[in-house]
């Protein structure tokens, strides 16, 4: 699964680790400024401090993504321990549906949907993890010389393939129904702590009106 | 606070428990985080597993009206951590599930991605 000898850059599928990933949650403190120690005056904030940890981390981005002064950043996905409570069922459809493929040849399910199933690392994780792709969060490239120190293990191509093939499946695979027009709302804007409609939702048949001919 | 606007609007019933570790099994490296309304697929099996079934069923039992929400807060080593059960799921950072996978699809897919498309394949757009 993992390559002997390492590419002397990152590559997509290297895990990297322990890094520091803030995580943005529902809940932040802000940092601001108030107009008076009052409490009147209102007040604003641009920063925030974010909850985070150390973790280990998959690299999602690209290879081309770590050429020269391509990008500012590149993505990394969190790296999660599969949840103890699985039955071995489970735990084996997960490490099979790494291959999207060939779990659909199959006409099996894909399970783990949003992962890819990782093999225990020496030195790292002793037990099998997953790749949390609704965790990819970018780091910055400018220190990616200082992120290449840790990298811990590079996937086999064949491997990173099938990696490459399930990222694709999960983000644009997936073919869906566009949403029917008699569900749809209105546009909505912020008005306070409300959200509320901008404007009058369009009548059906002002929708389907001919364009107006302009004026000579 | 402006920054922090709930995404939808249903009242909010706050409850705190005490959280015993060794009823959920690991929660390590598991950020602070609140988790909304993902539509679960048709197989979930949360970190917390089993062990949770008791609260969900109590979130359940409390619940009220349908589409109210529930905050439950967990004190553990000192660290919090705050999760939205809509009802009777407990939804944690990751979780198995399962879903069919087209193999036209993907083939097609997968035959973009190696960029070497057999003669006479097109993709078809819609309108």
């Amino acid at each position: 699964v993992y390559e002997a000898r390492w590419s002397p850059r990152l590559r997509q599928g290297d895990i990297l680790g322990e890094v520091f990933v803030p995580t943005l949650g529902a809940n932040v403190k802000p940092i601001g400024e108030m107009q008076t120690l009052t409490g009147g005056g209102g007040g604003s904030f641009n920063n925030v401090i974010l909850p985070g940890s150390w973790q280990f981390v998959m690299v999602v981005s690209h290879d081309c993504e770590f050429n020269e002064e391509k990008r500012n950043r590149f993505l990394v996905a969190k790296i999660e321990k599969v949840p103890g409570n699985l039955t071995v069922e489970q735990r084996a459809a997960l490490r099979e549906s790494n291959d999207v493929e060939a779990r659909a040849e199959a006409e099996l399910d894909v399970a783990g949907v949003n992962s890819f199933l990782l093999n225990p690392i020496d030195g790292a994780f002793a037990e099998e993890s997953i790749a949390d792709f609704t965790t990819i969060t970018p780091l910055p490239k400018k220190l990616d010389s200082d992120y290449l120190k840790l990298k811990r293990a590079e996937l086999e191509h064949g491997q990173r393939l099938l990696l490459r093939r399930k990222l694709a499946w999960f983000f644009a695979g997936r073919g869906t129904d566009d949403i029917p027009d008699d569900e749809r709302v209105a546009p909505t804007q912020v008005v306070g702590d409300e959200a509320v409609p901008a404007v009058e939702a369009p009548a059906a048949e002002a929708a389907e009106a001919p364009e107006p001919t302009p004026e000579a | 606070l402006s920054g922090a606007r709930e995404p939808f609007e249903l009242p909010t019933v706050e409850k705190t428990y005490a959280f015993d570790p060794l009823l959920a099994g690991s929660t390590a490296d598991l950020p602070e985080e609140t988790s909304t309304g993902t539509r679960p697929a048709s197989r979930m099996v949360s970190r917390f597993g089993v062990a949770l079934l008791p609260v969900a069923a109590a979130a359940a039992f409390v619940a009220g009206p349908i589409g109210e929400r529930i905050r439950f807060t967990y004190a553990r080593g000192g660290r919090s951590r705050t999760t939205l059960a809509n009802g009777v799921w407990f939804l944690d950072d990751w979780m198995y599930s399962e879903e069919p996978a087209a193999i036209a699809e993907v083939r097609m897919l997968n035959e973009l991605l190696a960029l070497d498309a057999p003669e006479g394949f097109r993709v078809e757009f819609p309108e």
